[in-house]
């Protein structure tokens, strides 16, 4: 109810803040005018590769829209972007993109950039506030668990005389959400299955040398395993190293092979599903996160900041309901193959989240021009 | 009789100076007792040992610092910094600058850059008079960003050899044991050594007795920046790549090694090789908790800091012992 009636007050205020535009005296915070002509983006920029595809495909496509974006770095500081949602709130932008690094510490620069005016949509990473009109990205949650599904599939081929299968799961920053819903997913999967043993989950703390020091030490101690699961793409090469160091890693379908599935694609991670050291790694459409919800963000501006231009939750949209426009960057035709289809409309934290689809790599699919890491290697 | 009691008091300090070697005695039982795979062969202690290496080298590079009566924060950052610095003039990724091809140059480069770091660091503190703790985490944080404008991915396509360095078990810990043995003997037995215990005892006596205070505090923080770039060379052979993270986080467990070791926070006080020991236990203790099926992945960081807790109380209540014992006067 409460939330019913802030939407109508801010409705309210947007067709306000639009009705002084048309009349061409407005002026304020956010811009002020019903064009999406200049956006603020707040991101962190210390994850390698992964962001760097997800910051750049939002320079690529607000260049494409001619819409000025200025990117703001957060370290990783929720204070440091709290400060830059302000600025931006307090600046000329019409309107703001998050990836929030604190689920709930920057909601209140949110809700009051909201209130001014100036819509924030979310990206990759949910915010808290039930305000704002959208959020863009796909479950950490369904990735783990999709990331089970792959290997018990990729377990039944390559060990199908065996009653158990032993596992490891290598779990990124404790703490952190993205990595305990990455490895909850996984593991009520890997419950449900009597055959698979979860033997430990390790700390890999989301970086490269941590996982394989981890890993390779534990493999030492105690004995092969058949599956190691990876909640990201640095711990997964890290178990990758950890295997070769041991003597251990060998491709898909060889005698001894342990069977890898891991979150991300990466420049890395690709080539070795290829040569099938990796049996699958479930990848996000990041480089669509971005236009997804700048594409909204305009029809958003244009309607006078009006939520109804966004999907009904629980609708499904796909690429005949969402035209994103490809275009040529970086020697590729980007955006040309809607890999976020289907987008599941949902409710999370009170406002609706466009939740995209995963794309999962295999050897079939590892080369293809779609996948980020083949496009910024 | 007072000799008697002397040689007690004797005995009771050289075990308080060496104390990291029976808690570690005692927690190798432990781990055999209780979490037995970690030690199963000789492979166990050969990874464990190779994965202490590069922190092993910041250690070394901090111990030398608290041992004269500073410290360093930089350490971590200059090891990711020179890392990634010469990773991408070596390296042939698309991102990479990939201006020289031989490891020996990339040798050359990361101990140089280290090198240099610390050299400014140990002028800004010694010439310019710079706080340490102002200066050091100015350079902690200009070259962890300095990292991060260089490059955000993954450096790949680096020479081979400048990889074996720190990526073959044997030699990265041979490494690790001669710079330990080196610094061991050279602060035990040589001038410059002394002079490091007599800086971080008093500088002003030490300066009355004719150390050039200044040059040995710059020496300190040049050889402080090798050894953290050398940690950086070995963590890049680890791992196989430059990942963008790397050295971030490690100075805290640099001074937590330290520490646990025996290395006085306050200057003068300490031995290197006890710093080793520091180095060894909390790769064991770390490696036992990971592979103690009793101890899930949630508690591992709490358990560890109550670790080091245990060690800070214990260095405490030798540190009051020994007070106690030298205001006998029967030693």
């Amino acid at each position: 109810m409460v939330d019913t009636n802030r939407r109508s007050f801010l409705k309210a205020t947007g067709a306000a803040v639009s009705a002084t535009a048309i009349a061409g005296c407005s002026a304020g915070p956010g811009g002020g005018s019903n064009t999406l002509e200049k956006v603020g983006m707040s991101a962190y920029v210390r994850g390698g590769s992964w962001i760097t595809a997800y910051i750049e495909a939002a320079e690529f496509y607000a260049e494409d829209l001619g819409i000025e974006l200025e990117v703001r770095p957060n370290q990783q500081s929720a204070q440091k972007q709290v400060q830059d949602i302000r600025d931006f709130t307090n600046g000329d932008h019409d309107a703001i993109l998050v990836g929030v690094w604190s689920t709930g510490a920057a909601e209140g620069a949110i809700n009051q950039a909201m209130e001014q005016g100036t819509p924030v949509f979310a990206t990759n990473a949910d915010t808290s506030s039930s305000e704002i009109p959208l959020y863009v990205g796909f479950s950490n949650y369904d990735g783990g668990a999709s990331s089970a599904e792959q290997m018990v599939a990729a377990l039944e081929e390559q060990y199908p005389d065996k009653d158990t299968w032993r596992v490891l799961n290598v779990r990124g920053v404790q703490g952190n959400q993205s990595a305990n819903q990455r490895s909850q997913g996984f593991l009520d999967v890997m419950a449900e299955n009597d055959r698979v043993e979860v033997v430990q989950t390790l700390n890999g703390e989301y970086a490269r040398d941590v996982a394989q020091s981890t890993v390779q030490q534990w493999i030492n101690a105690n004995g092969r395993v058949d599956g190691i699961y990876s909640g990201n793409l640095s711990m997964g090469l890290g178990v990758v190293q950890a295997l070769r160091n041991q003597d251990i890693l060998v491709p898909k379908g060889e005698d001894g092979h342990v069977v890898l599935t891991q979150m991300d694609g990466s420049p890395e991670v690709n080539p070795l599903v290829g040569e099938g050291m990796i049996d699958a790694a479930v990848d996000q459409p990041n480089y669509f996160y971005n236009p997804i919800a700048m594409q909204y963000m305009k029809q958003y501006v244009e309607a006078g900041n009006d939520d109804s231009v966004i999907p009904e939750v629980d609708s499904e949209v796909t690429a005949d309901d969402l035209t994103i426009e490809s275009g040529q960057h970086k020697g590729v035709e980007m955006w040309s193959e809607p890999i976020w289809e289907p987008g599941i409309m949902r409710e999370q934290n009170g406002h609706p989240w466009f939740r995209t689809n995963s794309v999962v790599i295999t050897q079939e699919n590892y080369d293809q021009p779609f996948l980020w890491g083949n496009v910024w290697g | 009789m007072s000799s008697r009691f002397g040689d007690t008091d004797d005995a009771v300090l050289t075990l308080l100076d060496n104390m990291i070697w029976p808690i570690l005695g005692l927690v190798i039982l432990g781990v055999l007792v209780f979490v037995p795979q970690t030690l199963r062969n000789v492979r166990s202690v050969q990874l464990l040992l190779w994965a202490a290496v590069p922190l092993g080298l910041l250690v070394l590079a901090e111990s030398l610092c608290l041992l004269s009566g500073h410290f360093d924060l930089s350490i971590g950052s200059i090891a990711g910094f020179s890392a990634m610095f010469t990773g991408m003039l070596l390296g042939t990724c698309p991102s990479c600058w990939n201006v020289v091809s031989s490891p020996w140059i990339g040798f050359g480069i990361i101990l140089g850059a280290g090198a240099l770091i610390g050299l400014a660091n140990g002028v800004m503190i010694a010439r310019v008079g710079l706080n340490p703790f102002l200066q050091t985490l100015a350079f902690l944080i200009i070259f962890e960003g300095a990292k991060t404008a260089m490059q955000t991915q993954p450096v790949t396509g680096l020479p081979a050899l400048y990889l074996d360095i720190g990526g073959t078990p044997n030699f990265a810990i041979g490494v690790l044991l001669v710079a330990f043995l080196a610094f061991g003997l050279l602060m035990r037995f040589s001038r410059f050594g002394q002079a490091v215990y007599a800086l971080g005892s008093s500088e002003k006596s030490a300066r009355e007795v004719g150390i050039d205070t200044s040059r040995l505090i710059i020496v300190i923080y040049t050889i402080s920046g090798v050894l953290s770039a050398i940690a950086g060379l070995m963590l890049t052979g680890f791992v196989g790549v430059v990942p963008p993270l790397i050295g971030e986080g490690l100075v805290f467990q640099a001074f937590a090694g330290a520490v646990i070791g025996g290395i006085s926070l306050f200057g003068g006080r300490g031995k290197i090789t006890g710093a080793l020991g520091g180095v060894i236990l909390i790769q064991l203790v770390q490696s036992a908790l990971n592979n103690s099926t009793a101890v899930g992945a949630t508690e591992i960081q709490m358990i560890n800091g109550f670790v080091l807790l245990v060690a800070i109380l214990l260095y405490s209540t030798q540190s009051k012992i020994r007070s106690r014992i030298l205001a006998s006067g029967s030693v």
